[in-house]
């Protein structure tokens, strides 16, 4: 099974975008299936009367927990979906080693209500329900799938994996600015080369003690 | 041929007409609000008062209920919440929780020895132990430094609660609560130490010789012991080798291997230990005398969720009443705490509907109690112990949604703002509902009455803050007349100590 992970290790099969083919909707599939990944994100912030900016990011993934960790300040998110389907959130704090949690109730209590499929895709479900096939395109040695909405006001390009079930790209337009996300590189979970630091001694807060603290 | 049709029409016409009837009579019953129901309501609020006399008894019971962060405001608003929930409501205002109808009312003053705005930790210091203290720090006084670990010196300045004083004479005791009982206001009733946050062993310092909170529970050696302590806190309780028994991914977060749990019941006779509905409702009050409920890895669910809880949770008014029956076991009466531990932690969090729907369920364990004893013998008292700065702002009309926008008497469309936005009667000072520049958003497509809807602040915090204005004391029963004007908060410990007639500070 990792033999198709390591992108490097594959060898490009020689497709090419192909215009004619028929558009279809972005499909999924089940929730259930989603391969365990690790990922090393870019994403790239674009203004007009500024300077790119570029931010580097890790995303791993099994079907009821994504980690994410941000390389600039070294803090993350972590999002578990208990069996019964509730989702819990926690802010890290690498540095500190600290973690905030948040139950399901917290959460809701501060009128967040999480999409478990937004959070594992990366995808808002609703933006991703109005994409249609554009092509294909040969990204990191496979073949990528790639999908737009057509509002000219907010675009959405991205560039779907379908065997990892993630966006190779994503391209948005928002209040002006453009972001792009890119994989870097990408794993199967158990090949993975990211450095994931454990969480396992750090310090928790209840999201609801946070009140009694400052 | 038109005889059937005929009936049928006859037959509506009679079924409209005495629908009719019906709701005419119905409307007559009604209560008018014109001058001389304001004149003959207001008479008979006098005669009442008139009747009452003080209740000179002694206590034999005192059950203390403290609404954790309920202020004046969140009264107010949580009685008409439920009010207008009540069929036939002029409103909603008119609604009366539990605790409002108690005869006797006085104020009390919050402010801890170090700051205007108090935390949780002093003022349930101040209530039951009638010491007023620094901020953070539970039944010592002033003179401990905040997270002091020397052991020695906080043992030194232990002031001695009500709890324990009942147990020395010979009273059984109980706390139930909403968040974790190792949480600032149950600890207060059984723990001394400099920090309140000092809950389990791996929150301290690994050179602090104080004791940890849980660990101070378990090791309560007043009287016989604590009899009932009910809430959430599960992790505090369990060693981090073992996993949760509800939450089978986590595990206790205690580094010295110790299960408080099993001390409990190896403590005590009669003891039992529960974590879950099923278990809390096995409980026979008559063969347990030494209850342990861990209902929660954490603080206990809201009100409003509690029904998704995984291993399911009992109410705070079944824990009050399953504590009621435990303790009453005991001729020479008892000590119950029970606190609504989770209003604060949805006031912090900025949601309104959390924080009333919270104060209700309070207000259905106060009725509980009530039902339960005898007025003769129990003092019942019902305080917080700080405020929040929740407000009901604007001029709604009578009736208005009180999680809704503002609409005032007459108007079709929503009262606005100077930029033409609508707002809500009920927000806060401060907190996360903050909701930005230059404008504030258009709520009039919002439901705001949603139970995930965050009321709007008017200054950007991660988390709402207490309040420093004086807060409500309710009483009834034994000696509950000396609940009168405005008090220091440690006034609070005085009246119970007087009505169990234990000498104060001793
Ligand atoms: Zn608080």
């Amino acid at each position: 099974m990792s033999k198709k992970w390591l992108w490097f290790s594959i060898i490009f099969a020689g497709l090419s975008a192909c215009a004619h083919q028929t558009s279809e909707p972005l499909y999924i599939g089940e929730s259930n299936s989603l391969p365990d990944i690790a990922v090393e994100f870019e994403t790239t912030v674009i203004e007009p009367t500024q300077q790119e900016r570029h931010y580097r990011w890790y995303f791993w993934r099994t079907v009821n927990r994504v980690e994410t960790q941000n390389l600039r300040d070294n803090s993350g998110e972590v999002w578990t979906k208990s069996v019964t389907g509730d989702v819990e959130y926690a802010r890290v704090f690498h540095n500190e080693k600290q973690m905030i949690d948040y139950r399901s109730s917290d959460l809701n209590a501060i009128g967040t209500e999480p999409n478990w499929a937004g959070i594992t895709l990366l995808l808002n479900p609703a933006i991703a329900k109005t994409l249609m096939s554009d092509g294909q395109t040969e990204i990191f040695g496979r073949t990528g799938i790639e999908y737009k909405n057509n509002n000219v006001e907010n675009p959405v390009d991205i560039i779907w994996l379908a065997d990892e079930k993630v966006p190779a790209m994503i391209q948005r337009v928002e209040h002006g600015h453009t972001l792009v996300t890119r994989i870097v590189t990408l794993y199967s979970l158990e090949k993975s080369a990211l450095l994931h630091q454990s969480t396992a001694n750090y310090r928790h807060i209840d999201f609801a003690d946070i009140g009694d603290k400052e | 041929m038109c005889a059937n049709e005929c009936k049928l029409t006859a037959m509506a016409v009679i079924l409209a007409s005495s629908l009719l009837t019906i709701s005419a009579v119905s409307n007559a019953e009604t209560i008018s609000e014109n001058p001389k129901f304001w004149l003959d309501s207001g008479k008979q609020s006098l005669a009442d008062s008139e009747k009452l006399k003080p209740n000179e008894n002694n206590a034999k019971n005192v059950i203390l209920f403290v609404g954790d962060g309920m202020g004046i405001s969140t009264i107010t608003a949580a009685r008409i919440f439920e009010g207008q929930s009540k069929p036939n409501n002029r409103g909603g205002e008119e609604n009366s929780l539990s605790f409002e109808k108690f005869p006797y009312v006085a104020l009390s003053k919050t402010y801890s020895v170090n700051q205007q705005t108090p935390d949780s930790a002093p003022t349930m210091t101040a209530i039951i132990t009638g010491v007023k203290t620094n901020d953070g720090e539970l039944s010592v006084g002033m003179a401990v430094a905040r997270q002091e670990k020397n052991g020695n010196v906080v043992n030194a300045n232990k002031v001695k609660s009500l709890l324990e004083q009942a147990e020395e004479n010979g009273l059984s005791t109980g706390i139930v609560t909403t968040a974790r009982l190792t949480h600032a206001t149950p600890a207060a009733c059984y723990a001394h130490t400099s920090e309140r946050d000092w809950e389990a062993d791996a929150d301290m310092p690994t050179d602090a010789t104080v004791s940890d909170i849980a660990k101070q529970l378990i090791n309560f050696n007043y009287g016989n012991g604590l009899e009932v302590a009910m809430g959430g806190g599960r992790s505090k309780f369990l060693p981090e080798t073992i996993n949760d028994p509800e939450e089978l991914d986590k595990k206790g977060s205690r580094k010295d291997g110790l299960n408080l749990t099993q001390q409990w019941l190896d403590k005590y006779p009669n003891a039992a230990y529960v974590f879950d509905k099923m278990g809390f409702a096995a409980i026979d009050a008559k063969k347990t005398d030494h209850l342990l409920g861990l209902f929660d890895i954490s603080h206990m669910e809201y009100e409003n969720d509690r029904e998704k809880d995984t291993a399911g949770e009992p109410s705070l008014t079944e824990m009050t009443a399953k504590a009621i029956d435990i303790l009453s076991k005991n001729k020479k009466g008892y000590v119950l705490m029970v606190e609504a531990g989770r209003i604060d932690h949805a006031h912090h969090a900025g949601n309104a509907y959390r924080a009333l729907s919270e104060t209700v369920e309070l207000s259905n364990a106060v009725r509980k109690a009530l039902e339960k004893t005898n007025p003769k013998d129990t003092l019942i008292v019902v305080t917080a112990d700080h405020s929040h700065t929740f407000t009901i702002a604007g001029y709604p009309q009578r009736g208005n949604p009180i999680l809704g926008l503002v609409k005032q008497p007459g108007e079709t469309d929503f009262a606005k703002d100077k930029h033409g936005m609508p707002y809500t009667t009920l927000g806060y000072a401060n907190g996360p509902g903050y909701r930005g520049t230059p404008n504030r958003v258009d709520l009039t497509l919002i439901d705001t009455a949603h139970p995930d809807f965050l009321q709007e602040a008017a200054v950007p915090l991660a988390s709402e803050t207490h309040a420093a204005e004086d807060v409500a004391i309710f009483a009834t029963g034994s000696k509950a007349h000396l609940f009168h004007g405005i008090q220091e908060e440690s006034y609070i410990y005085q009246v119970m100590a007087k009505a169990l007639k234990f000498k104060v500070g001793q």
